[in-house]
């Protein structure tokens, strides 16, 4: 039967008003959706934050409710380190949207929320199956590069470095041209150092900076080579640093009883002494001063604030202090603070590690200044320093080595002062690069100390006394990211740089 | 006994009763011309009878031969009838028998009113049959207008004005005319007095309309009614003055078409055929009458279209039609729209144009490597052909072509596979939908080449619309002939950028040879130009002294930052160039180093994804076709392994591999191939031989691809593979 012709007009406005409702229902989260993307780009994370709820409570079945969603995953591993929130975020994108462009990555995440829960075997192999359900599910997705590089991430934080590496190289010959590509020649640099195959590292490394120039990574890759080529190409037969010439801070300064040189990821370099913490640019010039009276050690945060310590306290920059309390002793007794901190550093988790020097012990804490529980304890330490994989590296003065423990404070391995070609014999401070080398500030002997792979002696650097550079009373040292030394030395009072 | 052989498809029948039938089906015509061939045999066996006087005999045969003419009374039997009863009746007279020979001469004249005794007759013979006609013919006079109206005496035609003999007796008459009502009148005519038919004037009935066209095959359309085609002349001959006089040639012309039943009235008469322009006349009809027209002559409304093509040999062919070989000009494209379509065994181009009259079309077409579009699928909107869409969207393509056979041709040709319209769809993630999830690889790759020759192109593809929500995104899916694994674009109608980076993606085109010294060279924070980290043994800077360490500062005194600027300055050059590089080795010292250009093979990765293999696939068999010197050709052949092996077709991929003849050098050589070539034992399951090509290739120090890994490090994993695998 022909419908007549006043019920084809009906059906006819009914589509006209139904398409025109649509287009409006997807306008709206669209624009809160920017809006939301421009709040996180600006790191205003809580406007951000309502911007993407909005859309998932009042617009769940719009074209952008999955990417807010995700968005909200990101937020949730990534800056606040809420795993748990992460978690339940990612079981819900997969439920409501399993079909969607947001979900391949939905599963990427999951599979790095169980990698920060922990790393037991288990966790591993419940991450990277996470990361290959990615390529099975949907095959052709733009998360799949992700998903091969955060495999390689999962096998290379337990230091299955072959593995990682034969995953990296996977992703950067199948996906040439993703960035996710730039990032596995980085890391597969990473592992081939720790195998001992630097020089094997570097063309794969290069090859970042011909894929991406002028991005983050292709200037990660300069830095890379960098090092690489300063330890393995142009030592041993040359010698792997000499003084630049250049000096941070002034020629006469005041700056005594230091603390600590750190270089942050904003490339600042940050010097901590009896009346704050001096941060200057990455030419050395003064940029600003954290003051603080007698800090005894200090860090940069996941948001690159200054944190330091004093008088039993963790003091963050522009924000309420924290105070780091132990557990009471004995029944009835109230919590303790720790009294002299002499090193903290902060762990990816978000987790602070506090030396307790009165009890000899290293202390656990969340960012909120919640205690979690002892790191290690019988250990004689002043100087921490932690690397990208969250192993912790310590000065142990009873023991005449160099502890490192992993992120739950089990001994991985030792530097013992004498070793085959080499003699420690007042180390004071100690650092590690991005790529994993641990450099070893030694006052009594003038000189830095560079360890590699299974603790190897790489090279080490000393200048003669009268050498321009040269650093007779060292106090503290710093690695950028380029492999650079920055050296407080006390009798120039100032970080000198080494190159 | 001899045996009928087998046709195939033919099922084998006894002899026996293919004879019978064989009989049965000729019986009648057979007969008859036994029949008329008896008669006159019998005629002629009675006349030489007759000439000899043997009257006995000539009766004898004139019997049988009227009684088989009178049994079976066909024209040109009848035509023998006179004769023989004349012959007759003399043979009777002859005898003696005057009645009998009398009689006979009853029945000619009867037959035959106006017959006339020829030869030799004796007066006795002529005064019987004189008296015999006399008694037994008279004569019709007739008038009847109009003069040319049929007349019909017994069924015989007789002219419509003048006299006629005929038999005293019964007859009918009967006339008739096109636009006239027919009369039929019947009468008996008397001895001895002539029957007359005078002024007999038919009554019109109907207009009658009678058209030639030149040149035939043309419709006739009058008042928007097709009153039919002219068919092929010529015409009555009245016509040449009139052809003459339209300058028509008289061999162009038609038969005539006649219309009746035009009533009075303003008509207006159309005259149509394909290819020629349209002609139109008006008439009116005051009142009924005969109206013929002069020849009416159509023009030919025809273009010409010159078709030049990049490759010799190319078919030219006009609406699927073959219409020669490029360079070539077809002057008879008529007006309107069409499909102008060049093709070879490497490629084809088509362009779809709207010729008019007298218009001159120039076609240069380029043939590329072309993907015939077989199916659709997905909620696509309605009456929308979603082929035609992609091949429109594609058409701006310089690398390939995708066309869209006729529909009612891929359904067949589908339906012949047994394959629904969703045998080859896939969505954005490459993830099969519906049917296509059944479809295995090995399979796929098979109907890839079937249909490929099918439709006698280098490829097939496939379009969906993988969600309804979402009806504007098309995901196209493509396949070389033998390849088992697409390559899936996605295109959003709503956004034409899309569409230009995906036409963009297709067409990002391949080079095989990259300019090289031989050396890796890494930017160093803090150093004035890019350090050399590795040296190629087999190339151009080891044997110039270039070594580890050495920092690049100048090439041909052009200062280089860094290893950017390196890889610029080599882009240009060519091989054997020379250049001179300014480096200051580890220890600080500076030197020179004269070098020249090394041109490296390039090679597609074997694991990119980002590559449209199966578009490389039918570039790289296309420049297979053309020339090329045996080092490009090898390199070519190279690239091509690789994309076949990405296709699945590791025997194919095994083939073109041990045809590539590579020399040593640095990036990818000999070794490259070796490495491949065990990969392909390997996945055909020859152990031994992949063993013995991942040695040959773990011992050389080539790349993978110009800047990939060093098959070393691979070609030891995979052997480490094999002893872990013993036997496989």
């Amino acid at each position: 039967m022909k419908p007549t012709l006043p019920i084809v007009a009906a059906l006819a406005i009914i589509f006209a008003t139904a398409a025109v409702s649509t287009q409006s229902n997807e306008d709206l989260p669209r624009r809160q959706y920017e809006s939301g993307l421009a709040f996180f780009k600006g790191q205003r994370y809580a406007e951000a934050m309502k911007d993407f709820q909005a859309i998932i409570d009042s617009f769940p079945r719009s074209q952008v409710a999955d990417n807010a969603l995700l968005q909200m995953v990101l937020y949730q591993i990534d800056i606040a380190k809420d795993l748990g929130s992460a978690q339940s975020a990612v079981d819900q994108l997969l439920k409501t949207y399993p079909e969607t462009d947001s979900a391949p990555m939905a599963y990427v995440v999951g599979g790095r929320v169980s990698m920060a829960k922990g790393r037991a075997p288990g966790d591993v192999d419940s991450a990277v199956a996470s990361f290959e359900r990615v390529e099975r599910l949907f095959p052709g997705n733009d998360a799949v590069p992700a998903a091969g590089f955060y495999a390689g991430e999962a096998l290379r934080l337990v230091r299955r470095n072959e593995e990682a590496l034969a995953r990296y190289r996977r992703v950067t010959a199948s996906y040439p041209n993703s960035p996710w590509a730039a990032r596995a020649n980085l890391a597969a640099g990473y592992c081939l150092a720790q195998v001992d195959r630097a020089t094997a590292a570097l063309p794969e490394v290069q090859r970042v900076r011909q894929m991406m120039p002028a991005s983050l990574e292709s200037e990660t890759a300069l830095n890379i080579n960098s090092i690489l080529y300063r330890l393995h190409v142009r030592a041993p037969k040359a010698s792997a640093f000499a003084f630049s010439g250049r000096y941070i801070g002034p020629e006469k300064s005041n700056f005594d009883d230091v603390v600590g040189v750190k270089i942050d990821p904003l490339h600042r370099i940050l010097l901590g002494y009896n009346k704050g913490i001096a941060v200057f640019d990455l030419k050395g010039a003064p940029a600003s001063t954290v003051t603080a009276q007698d800090p005894s050690t200090f860090f940069v945060d996941e948001l690159n604030r200054v944190v330091f310590a004093r008088d039993g306290a963790l003091h963050t920059e522009r924000a309420a202090s924290m105070p780091i309390m132990l557990p009471p002793t004995e029944p009835n007794k109230p919590p303790r603070p720790v009294e002299e901190v002499p090193s903290a550093v902060m762990m990816a988790t978000g987790h602070r590690l506090v030396v307790n020097k009165k009890d000899k012990t290293v202390v656990r804490y969340d960012a909120r200044g919640q205690y979690l529980g002892p790191f290690t304890a019988a250990i004689n330490t002043e100087r921490m320093a932690i690397n990208v994989l969250d192993d912790i590296a310590l000065i142990d003065k009873d023991a005449k080595a160099i502890s490192i423990l992993d992120r739950d404070g089990k001994p991985l391995s030792k530097i013992m002062t004498k070793g085959a070609n080499y003699q420690l014999d007042e180390p004071v401070d100690l650092a590690f690069d991005r790529l994993g080398y641990l450099y070893v500030l030694d006052r009594g002997r003038e000189s830095v100390f560079v360890f590699g792979p299974r603790n190897r002696l790489i090279t080490s650097f000393t200048l003669e006394e009268k050498a321009p550079g040269a650093f007779t009373r060292a106090r503290a040292i710093g690695v950028d990211g380029a492999g650079r030394l920055y050296i407080f030395d006390e009798k120039a009072k100032r970080i000198g740089v080494y190159q | 006994m001899m045996k009928v052989p087998a046709v195939p498809g033919v099922p084998v029948v006894p002899k026996v009763l293919i004879l019978s039938v064989a009989l049965v089906i000729g019986a009648s015509p057979a007969l008859a011309q036994v029949d008329l061939s008896n008669v006159k045999g019998l005629v002629d066996q009675a006349r030489t009878a007759f000439d000899s006087l043997d009257y006995e005999n000539t009766i004898k045969a004139l019997d049988s031969a009227i009684g088989a003419i009178e049994a079976r009374p066909t024209p040109e039997a009848r035509r023998l009838l006179p004769q023989a009863y004349d012959m007759r009746a003399r043979a009777l007279f002859g005898l003696g028998k005057d009645k009998e020979a009398a009689a006979d001469f009853v029945s000619l004249v009867k037959v035959e009113p106006g017959y006339l005794l020829s030869g030799q007759v004796s007066p006795k013979i002529l005064a019987v049959y004189d008296d015999v006609v006399k008694n037994n013919v008279t004569e019709l006079r007739l008038t009847i207008l109009p003069a040319d109206s049929e007349v019909l005496l017994d069924g015989a035609r007789v002219p419509a004005n003048g006299t006629v003999p005929i038999a005293v007796g019964d007859h009918t008459l009967s006339v008739s005319r096109i636009g006239f009502r027919q009369v039929t009148q019947p009468f008996t005519a008397a001895a001895g007095a002539a029957t007359v038919v005078d002024s007999l004037v038919l009554e019109r009935t109907a207009s009658v309309f009678k058209f030639v066209t030149a040149p035939a095959g043309v419709e006739v359309v009058i008042d928007g009614i097709s009153h039919g085609i002219t068919r092929p002349g010529p015409p009555p001959a009245e016509y040449a003055e009139r052809a003459a006089r339209s300058g028509v040639p008289a061999s162009e012309l038609s038969a005539v078409l006649t219309v009746m039943d035009l009533p009075i009235g303003a008509h207006r008469i159309e005259f149509k055929k394909d290819c020629f322009v349209r002609a139109e006349r008006r008439q009116t009809v005051e009142q009924l009458d005969d109206f013929v027209l002069d020849p009416v002559k159509l023009e030919p409304a025809v273009a010409s279209v010159s078709v030049t093509s990049n490759q010799p040999g190319t078919l030219v062919l006009i609406d699927g039609l073959q219409r020669g070989v490029a360079p070539m000009t077809i002057h008879d494209v008529c007006e309107g729209a069409h499909v102008v379509e060049l093709k070879s065994q490497s490629g084809r181009y088509f362009q779809r144009v709207d010729a008019r009259t007298g218009g001159k079309i120039n076609i240069s077409g380029t043939l590329r490597p072309a993907f015939a579009i077989v199916s659709a699928s997905g909620p696509a909107a309605l009456n929308t052909d979603l082929r035609l869409t992609i091949e429109k969207q594609f058409q701006s393509s310089q690398s390939v072509t995708l066309f869209a056979p006729p529909s009612d041709e891929t359904a067949k040709t589908l339906a012949a596979e047994k394959l629904p319209a969703d045998w080859l769809a896939f969505d954005s993630n490459k993830r099969p939908i519906g049917a296509s999830a059944e479809v295995a690889a090995v399979m796929r790759g098979d109907l890839s080449q079937r249909l490929s020759r099918q439709f006698d192109s280098q490829g097939i593809a496939s379009v969906t619309v993988p969600s309804a929500a979402t009806r504007n995104r098309l995901v196209v899916s493509l396949l070389a002939a033998g390849s088992s694994d697409p390559d899936v674009i996605e295109l959003d109608l709503d956004s034409p950028d899309a569409t230009s980076l995906a036409v963009g993606r297709i067409d990002r085109g391949l080079s095989f040879f990259k300019p090289s010294l031989g050396i890796t060279a890494v930017d160093v924070t803090d150093l004035e130009g890019p350090v050399v980290v590795a040296v190629d043994p087999n190339g151009p800077a080891a044997k110039s002294g270039i070594q580890p360490g050495d920092v690049v500062l100048k090439a041909n005194s052009q200062p280089v930052p860094d290893a950017a600027a390196l890889g610029n300055l080599l882009a240009g050059r060519k091989a054997d160039e020379a250049l001179t590089l300014d480096l200051k080795d580890r220890a600080g010292v500076a030197k020179k180093a004269d070098t020249n250009i090394y041109m490296t093979p390039r090679l597609i990765g074997l694991n990119d994804q980002s590559l449209m293999v199966n578009k490389i696939l039918v570039d790289l068999r296309n420049r297979l076709q053309s020339q090329a010197d045996p080092v490009t050709d090898s390199v070519i052949r190279l690239n091509l392994a690789v994309a076949l092996a990405r296709a699945g077709n590791w025997s194919e991929a095994r083939l073109e591999l041990q045809r590539v003849k590579l020399n040593e050098g640095p990036g990818v050589g000999p070794g490259t191939v070796h490495y491949l070539l065990g990969l392909a034992a390997e996945r055909m399951g020859n152990a031994a031989e992949a063993e013995t090509a991942f040695r040959t290739a773990a011992a050389s120090n080539a790349l993978e691809t110009e800047d990939g890994l060093p098959v070393k490090d691979l070609a030891e994993a995979r052997l480490q593979g094999l002893q872990r695998r013993p036997g496989q």
